[in-house]
């Protein structure tokens, strides 16, 4: 293999990576918002459970959730002995944990009044927030969620120490790295390099749009 | 004999140690405009939100026309479609357009199709002479023009009533002339209206019947001839003096 | 069911060490190089400004696996020379730990630097000494909720260290979930061990920032 020949071999990593964060920033999503508006509403018992909830995914690893996931739950479970699986999982829900803080964070950014201003037109509380608070809440959380994306797409990284082969970008750069053992290279971890690169095209320039979008957004409409 | 539109029976507000609200009655009848007044936290805002039903009295039962609100069968999303509310803080939906402020309600609580929305909408926005405004978020309106849409906005819903929550206690001085001059256009055409405020002169000017509130209590009630010139508690004298003579 | 832990337990002790060490010698070396950023950022001119941001996104925007991989095989290899681990590791953790805690005290310095930097030229005070005695002890406090973060963010990132070898908490938890063949309670067990680390600490740096808060300028 030359070196574009390399490149592009680690390139095509991004796919897995993508899907797999992808998929694990909306589980957290989906998870998310029903949990802080289970805390938020759901009464003293809810609001307990999911900040404990909340607490010990925050006070994880998230390799540690990955390993417990794909070999001590999957043994039982085959569904979960796929990488692919446990590793969205894991990060899935420690996303949700995440994101129901962001969450959290921005209803209160929105303030009571929206709520109560649509509540006056004669909007049940659940088309006031979908219609009035959920808009503005993804306004103010924009930049916190932008930055929860890219710390999903780095930690995807961990799904290697699963060892089940998921080729995504960090699995591919190892490959390169036993190629290059094998084919006698000076330096068989430089690939490391690109890889590092590739991740840091994956995460930053997402992060920074969506931050200064959000605050563009937010400095117009006054929130 | 003109019909009750909205009616608090024997209503109490009572939060954890305090009482906001204690044993008021009182009614606004078709067409008619009262004035609620009092020092601050007499509980004038706590009085029409219990009206609208955005806050759940402790104790005692809101009519609207004759239906009961406070019984647990009403459909409160339904009734308020039918209670306009202007807030003293606005609130205004800052991620929608004056045009989107105001048909929001119409499409998605009255179901209107959009055509239909936008001109009841525009009705709306030029009955307060806000019309080319339409298209402004609120962030880019003056405090008096912001206020202006909220009142279309409840307008729009064509209501039986219009509540006012001391609609330009947060405006800038300059800028309250605007609504007054809206609120005043409305009482000319005949619109029932609920008024908390502490404008002294405009409840003069437009007011049938003035009501003074003081710690959670209507201590008076009267017209505007009545209380201006000679009220009959020590309580509304002493208030409306300091009110006049700061002007 | 549970006893066999019991028997490993001098292992999660010793990874618990490590990780400790991972955690607390980049924490403290990493707040002083994200200080030294922050200032150099809003002090130091265009140029420090690009190359503070350039070092910044580098470590902020990939993975610290890879970036102890990084710091272990491929630049040493480049260089054509060999380090410990351990080093390899501080190296890597202490520069990123440095990029994100840049972040948060330029955010804090920022939240202060203006006002109270007239106020403090007002009476006289140079820009420097301002800096010193009023833009910075307020920043600092202000800092602390974004630094029980980091901190807790660290601790967690020290599995990172599995990457090279290092036998810290992590690593040594595969190794006797492979050795005893009971990973479920293996890593249930790793978990709880960290959870308390972290919970813990972070509820000491909580009250500690409740007792030292400025009033009126919350987080």
């Amino acid at each position: 293999m030359d070196v574009l020949e390399q490149l592009i071999f680690l390139l095509n990593g991004v796919q897995t990576t993508l899907s797999v964060s992808v998929l694990a920033f909306f589980l957290g999503t989906a998870t998310g918002i029903p949990m802080m508006l289970l805390r938020a509403y759901g009464g003293r018992l809810w609001e307990l459970m999911v900040d404990g909830y909340e607490k010990i995914l925050r006070g994880v690893p998230i390799v540690i959730l990955m390993l417990l996931l794909y070999f001590g739950i999957g043994i039982r479970i085959p569904f979960l002995r796929d990488p692919f699986v446990s590793a969205i999982l894991a990060l899935g829900i420690r996303s949700g944990a995440y994101q129901s803080q962001i969450f959290r964070g921005a209803m209160r950014g929105v303030g009571k009044g929206q709520m109560m201003a649509a509540r006056s037109i004669g909007m049940s509380e659940l088309k006031a927030f979908r219609h009035v608070v959920l808009p503005q809440m993804f306004i103010i959380a924009s930049a916190g969620l932008g930055s929860e994306y890219a710390l999903i797409v780095k930690d995807s990284a961990y799904a290697f120490f699963l060892g089940g082969g998921l080729l995504d970008v960090i699995t591919r750069a190892d490959i390169l790295r036993a190629y290059g053992a094998l084919e006698h290279w000076e330096q068989p971890y430089y690939a490391y390099i690109p890889a590092a690169l590739i991740y840091i095209a994956l995460t930053f320039p997402l992060a920074t749009y969506l931050d200064r979008w959000g605050s563009r957004k937010k400095k117009k409409l006054g929130i | 004999m003109a019909e009750v539109v909205i009616e608090a029976k024997n209503v109490w507000m009572e939060y954890k140690d305090v009482v906001a609200l204690e044993d008021v009655s009182l009614q606004v009848k078709e067409g008619e405009i009262k004035v609620l007044f009092g020092p601050s936290g007499s509980g004038k805002s706590t009085l029409l939100r219990c009206l609208a039903m955005l806050t759940k009295p402790t104790k005692g039962k809101v009519f609207l026309r004759g239906e009961e609100l406070t019984s647990p069968e009403a459909d409160i999303d339904k009734a308020r479609v039918k209670i306009g509310f202007v807030f003293q803080d606005i609130l205004l939906f800052h991620h929608l357009r004056a045009l989107g402020n105001v048909t929001l309600g119409l499409r998605h609580v009255l179901g209107l199709p959009k055509e239909e929305s936008r001109e009841r909408a525009m009705k709306a926005l030029r009955e307060v002479r806000m019309e080319r405004w339409a298209d402004h978020y609120p962030a880019e309106l003056s405090g008096g023009q912001q206020q202006r849409v909220g009142i279309a906005r409840a307008l729009a819903m064509e209501p039986e009533i219009i509540l006012f929550d001391e609609p330009t206690s947060s405006l800038d001085p300059e800028l309250k002339g605007e609504v007054l001059d809206t609120m005043k256009q409305l009482a000319k055409k005949g619109r029932t209206m609920l008024i908390a405020t502490h404008e002294m002169y405009f409840s003069r000017e437009v007011s049938d019947e003035m009501i003074f509130l003081d710690e959670g209590r209507i201590i008076e009630q009267g017209t505007p001839k009545h209380f201006f010139t000679n009220p009959s508690t020590d309580r509304a004298r002493r208030f409306l003096d300091r009110l006049i003579r700061e002007g | 069911m549970y006893e066999f832990l019991w028997e490993y337990l001098p292992y999660f002790l010793l990874g618990l060490k490590n990780s400790l060490i991972l955690a607390l010698v980049p924490l403290a070396l990493g707040f002083l190089l994200g200080l030294f950023a922050a200032l150099a950022d809003v002090y130091g001119g265009k140029i420090a400004s690009t190359l503070i941001n350039v070092y910044v996104e580098f470590f902020r925007g990939s993975p610290l696996i890879v970036q102890a991989i990084l710091f272990y095989w491929t630049i040493p290899d480049l260089l054509g020379i060999r380090i410990d681990r351990l080093l390899a590791a501080l190296l890597a953790f202490t520069l990123n730990s440095g990029a994100y805690q840049k972040g948060y005290l330029k955010g804090a310095i920022e939240a202060v630097y203006e006002d109270q930097m007239m106020a403090a030229r007002s009476i006289g005070m140079s820009k420097l000494k301002a800096i010193r005695h009023v833009v910075l002890p307020q920043a600092l406090r202000i800092a602390i909720p974004g630094w029980t973060n980091e901190y807790a963010s660290m601790s967690m990132s020290t599995s990172a260290a599995i990457a090279i070898g290092i036998p810290e908490l992590a690593n040594l938890s595969t190794s006797v979930a492979s050795w005893t063949f009971r990973s479920f309670e293996t890593y249930t067990f790793t978990a709880l061990i960290y959870f308390i680390w972290i919970f813990s600490s972070v509820k000491v740096l909580e009250i500690i920032y409740e007792k030292v808060k400025i009033p009126g300028f919350e987080a």
